[in-house]
């Protein structure tokens, strides 16, 4: 796991973009921020794993419950209620994550149009919270390339970017004979 | 001259002027097409300046503006932009500009079925008995004489044509048509194609059908018809074209689905059996009486899945109760903490049950577990959380189908067996069960209008608590339960063996939970098999086993299973046959075995049909993208290579072969006789596992052998 | 929408995956031990589902304990049976 400590501040979008930031590290993000104190999140893909985050939290200490209160989370299934969930988000001093932001918006029976409208929507509401709220979202690349912008648009708003390293070719051992 | 007519509304549909006309069928027999006076309004919301760009938009001078204040499910008013159109077409296009311009203003009551926003303003459902009145050229008045919970309703006097083909379409063209009009049959060759034409319009004007019955009819026949002869019009409706509808592919119950382009008539209704996924179930009866309970017009809800029929439904009780209808829903989850979500989000009570042949078992079954509880505690997005809520939108939506399906069901059972009302009766009562079915699911469906995740979270939480009570009520009594499965439980006790002795149980788990329950019946046998994985994991949804009055009752096992062969499964069934022959099924084993050995020597011989042996699969992803790809990607790439298109969630038909795969039927030399042997000797092991004979005695404790293991503990210092 | 969190089979099957290497070394006769005591916990599967636990593994154990008991009380009950059709009497019966 990165340090994020030094990310932990008002006025900071982290972004942390790629398969892997979207799943396993996501929910090691969020129980290192719940390891540290009460935190909102917001679920709008379906990523966090609770079993697998209780997991992570009993690894680092023996009060999982406690710090299991410390979550608040929040789901969205559709792009239109990641929009209402951030505009009731609360903008306190508690972190904010958001995990895999624009599953929702990459629904292809979303219409393009409407889709831009509800993102613009969701980072305008994104630039208001980060003036209280430390915030972290984590973004995957779109599976076509029609809806590229959403990704570089979530982007282009963040204080630091994470990427997640390219996988790399598999070695194989050359045949001895 | 005006005149007033008794008989049915069957349809209503709007032309390209945008007008709506109903469709409609006097008791004399008359058929009637007439247009109808039929504003329609809907809603914009948002915020006031960008409501008053959208007012100044409008400006056609036929569309009502008004400001207007009306309540959402939540009983929050909002002030909104109300928009009457003259015809449905204006209003339709009307919305799909203002959304196109505006896309920020959230719309309501914009996008409600034609049928079921006529029900609710007239009060005259579809398939319905009205008093119209006409001069002629349009309607001039209609009044409701039924409703559509009349448990039996008058039926209107339909004739159906059925059209089947002798081939199907997409591997090779049909030669022959086959049309039943009534008690003829026509045999039509398609070729020479004028003379086919002129025969079949000539069937058509001299029968004049309300329904056209097809096989391949969405996929092919329409189609076909509209490139070989583009004046051929099929229509009742001179007006109006054929509405094709394009085909696609989409996830829903947790499967890909596919559903065929579709080809929809005006004036008479087409239903092609093959893209009809229920149709098989509840037949044309069931359809109609979708239709008459959900405002969906026949062809839509012959094709559509049951979760519109239920959408159709809570629609129509938000218009009828003054609800404002979201076309999209906005409202999110409450937020929760980690320990919450585990704590309630989760699905129904699945117990594992235990392993073996167990002899006089009662299933029992709660009537429409979820519904009831549903409607019982009041359970509704609006609700939710409030004790002395009025009743919400969806108990107010299901209360009257849930007690039409349950008087349905207790006159079925009060008729003899061959009482000729019973197909049409079950036919209905299927009908209603699956909107029963999908009403709790949409209740957390992400795109349901009047769903909320938690609502659905309360009723699989009631669920699991009614089923822990009833398991309590039931050890009380001195049942030992062997199976709880989400609303049915399997009990057992050594003095019950009929269905009486299990009646106080019953009788006390409807006190206990205020939910009705049924005995399914009492099995001579019931068989709940080991997981293949190992014998002591048991299978929560796998058994088999024969009731006392003979049926045989199968879960789980290859015989139900979409892919497998008929051959397999016919085995299979054949097995389980001979074992319900008697109370002891360990009797019957060994013939059981015999069987299946003179099975496999029939296969080795090539002494079954190649039909028997065809395998079904479904489709689930594009050939392309499958990285090992199985048989149904080979046998997609196989029927694309021959210019089939192919579209994720299609069912594909191949045999195995000695290569790999055929989506043609195979010389019998070329089939996989090995491959198939596998399959139904996994399907006899299925069955006859249990009933083989303990292993030896070697693992048994026996004293005079016995012996205590020498010491081996170390030696101290 | 509908439910999200993995259920207690999925969460087990997973478990087990990750001790995938711990059974690859216990002995061949060790592993089918292994492979009953995992065993035993999924005939209880509903029974650590309503124990709402965010660990469910440690439930598990209890449902492999609670197997382990029932096998304990079986063999004393042929035990005791055994005993007594050699004519056997227990200490305890004094």
């Amino acid at each position: 796991m990165m340090n994020l400590a030094p990310y932990l501040d008002t006025n900071t979008l982290v972004v942390l973009c790629g398969a892997q930031a979207v799943t396993h590290k996501a929910n090691r993000l969020v129980a290192w921020l719940a390891l540290r104190g009460p935190l909102e999140v917001i679920d709008a893909g379906n990523r966090l794993q609770p079993y697998c985050l209780a997991h992570f939290l009993r690894e680092h200490t023996t009060e999982t419950e406690t710090c299991a209160q410390h979550i608040h989370l929040q789901r969205a299934f559709t792009a239109h209620q990641v929009v209402a969930a951030l505009e009731a988000a609360p903008a306190f001093s508690t972190p904010l994550v958001v995990l895999d932001l624009l599953a929702t918006f990459y629904d292809e029976t979303l219409p393009l149009p409407q889709a831009r409208v509800l993102l613009r929507h969701s980072l305008a509401h994104l630039e208001r919270l980060r003036q209280t709220t430390p915030l972290f979202i984590t973004v995957r690349p779109p599976p076509s390339p029609a809806r590229r912008g959403f990704f570089e648009a979530v982007c282009h708003s963040a204080s630091v970017i994470f990427l997640d390293p390219e996988p790399t070719p598999v070695l194989s051992q050359p045949r001895l004979l | 001259m005006r005149a007033e007519i008794l008989g049915w509304l069957l349809d209503v549909y709007t032309r390209p002027s945008g007008e709506l006309v109903c469709w409609l069928l006097g008791k004399d027999g008359q058929r009637w097409l007439l247009p109808m006076d039929f504003p329609v309004t809907f809603y914009a919301g948002g915020r006031p300046e960008h409501l008053r760009q959208a007012w100044r938009a409008v400006t056609d001078s036929s569309v009502q503006k008004a400001r207007a204040v009306r309540a959402d499910l939540f009983g929050r008013e909002q002030i909104l932009l109300s928009l009457t159109a003259p015809t449905p077409g204006q209003a339709g296009a009307l919305y799909h500009q203002l959304s196109t311009t505006f896309p920020h203003l959230d719309y309501y009551d914009a996008d409600v079925p034609l049928g079921v926003r006529f029900m609710a303003y007239t009060g005259v459902p579809l398939l319905g008995y009205c008093r119209f009145q006409t001069d002629g050229q349009s309607l001039i008045s209609l009044e409701p004489l039924e409703s559509p919970w009349e448990l039996v309703p008058s039926q209107p006097p339909l004739r159906v044509m059925e059209l089947t083909c002798s081939s199907d379409p997409a591997l090779k063209l049909p030669s022959t048509l086959m049309l039943h009009c009534g008690t003829w049959v026509y045999h039509l060759a398609l070729q020479p194609l004028r003379a086919f034409l002129a025969n079949f319009q000539a069937i058509l004007q001299r029968y004049d059908p309300d329904v056209i019955l097809t096989d391949y009819g969405d996929a092919w026949f329409f189609a076909f018809l509209r490139e070989s002869a583009p004046h051929f019009n099929p229509n009742r409706d001179p007006i109006m074209p054929v509405a094709f509808q394009r085909e696609r592919s989409l996830f829903a119950y947790g499967q890909v689905l596919y559903r065929a382009r579709q080809a929809h008539l005006f004036g008479r209704w087409h239903i092609d059996r093959c893209n009809a996924a229920l149709f098989g179930e509840i037949g044309l009866e069931g359809v109609l009486e979708l239709a008459r309970v959900t405002g969906l017009g026949v062809q839509e809800a012959a094709r559509k899945s049951p979760g519109a029929g239920i959408t159709a439904m809570q629609m129509h009780t938000a218009l009828r109760d003054r609800v404002l209808i979201p076309v999209a829903k906005a409202q999110a989850e409450t937020p929760r903490t980690l320990n919450d979500l585990i704590q309630h989000d989760r699905g129904g009570l699945i117990y594992q049950p235990l392993i073996g042949v167990h002899k006089y078992v009662a299933e029992i079954d709660f009537t429409s577990m979820y519904p009831y509880i549903m409607v019982n505690h009041n359970i509704s997005p609006e609700t939710l959380g409030y004790h002395d809520a009025t009743s919400g939108l969806v108990p107010r939506t299901l209360r009257p189908l849930l007690e039409k399906r349950t008087a349905l069901k207790r006159f079925l059972c009060t008729l003899d067996r061959r009482d000729c009302r019973v197909p049409l009766l079950q036919a209905r009562q299927k009908a209603l069960k699956w909107l029963l079915v999908v009403c709790f699911g949409y209740l957390g469906y992400k795109n349901a209008r009047f769903g909320r995740v938690e609502s659905h979270e309360a009723v699989t939480g009631i669920s699991r608590e009614l089923l822990l009570q009833s398991k309590e009520v039931a050890e009380e009594l001195g049942f030992t339960v062997l199976h709880m499965y989400v609303d049915s439980l399997f009990v057992w006790h050594a003095k019950s063996t009929r269905e009486e002795d299990f009646t106080p149980l019953l009788l006390a788990i409807e006190r206990q939970t205020g939910i009705p329950v049924t005995l399914e019946g009492v099995y001579q046998w019931l068989v709940f098999p080991p997981a293949r994985r190992h014998p002591s994991i048991p299978v929560p949804n796998r058994y088999f086993g024969a009731f006392n009055d003979g049926r045989v009752k199968v879960r789980g096992l290859a015989l139900r299973r979409h892919d497998t062969p008929r051959f397999v499964a016919e085995t299979q069934w054949h097995l389980l046959s001979l074992l319900a022959q008697s109370e002891n099924p360990e009797e019957h084993a060994e013939a059981a075995r015999a069987f299946a050995k003179a099975q496999l020597s029939r296969l080795a011989r090539r002494d079954v049909p190649a039909e028997d042996l065809k395998v079904a699969v479904k489709l689930r992803q594009r050939p392309e993208i499958c990285l090992r790809p199985g048989p149904a990607a080979q046998a997609a790439r196989q029927l694309h290579e021959r210019g089939v298109t192919i579209r994720p969630g299609m069912r594909l038909f191949f045999w195995f072969t000695r290569q790999g795969i055929s989506v043609t039927q195979p010389p019998p030399e070329a089939l996989d006789l090995e491959r198939y042997a596998r399959l139904v000797q996994r399907a006899v092991d299925e069955v006859l596992e249990v009933f083989k004979p303990p292993p030896p005695l070697s693992l048994q404790l026996r004293l005079d052998s016995f012996a205590f293991p020498a010491c081996t503990c170390p030696q101290r210092p | 929408m509908g439910r999200t969190v993995a259920t207690i089979t999925q969460h087990l099957n997973e478990t087990e995956a990750m001790l995938q290497r711990f059974r690859r070394t216990l002995r061949r006769q060790d592993q089918v031990l292994f492979d009953g005591l995992m065993a035993s916990a999924h005939a209880h599967i509903a029974a650590i589902s309503e124990a709402q636990a965010l660990l469910p593994f440690e439930v598990a154990l209890l449902a492999m304990l609670l197997e382990q008991h029932r096998q304990i009380a079986h063999l004393n009950q042929r035990v005791a049976d055994l005993e007594q059709s050699f004519g056997m009497f227990h200490p305890d019966a004094r």
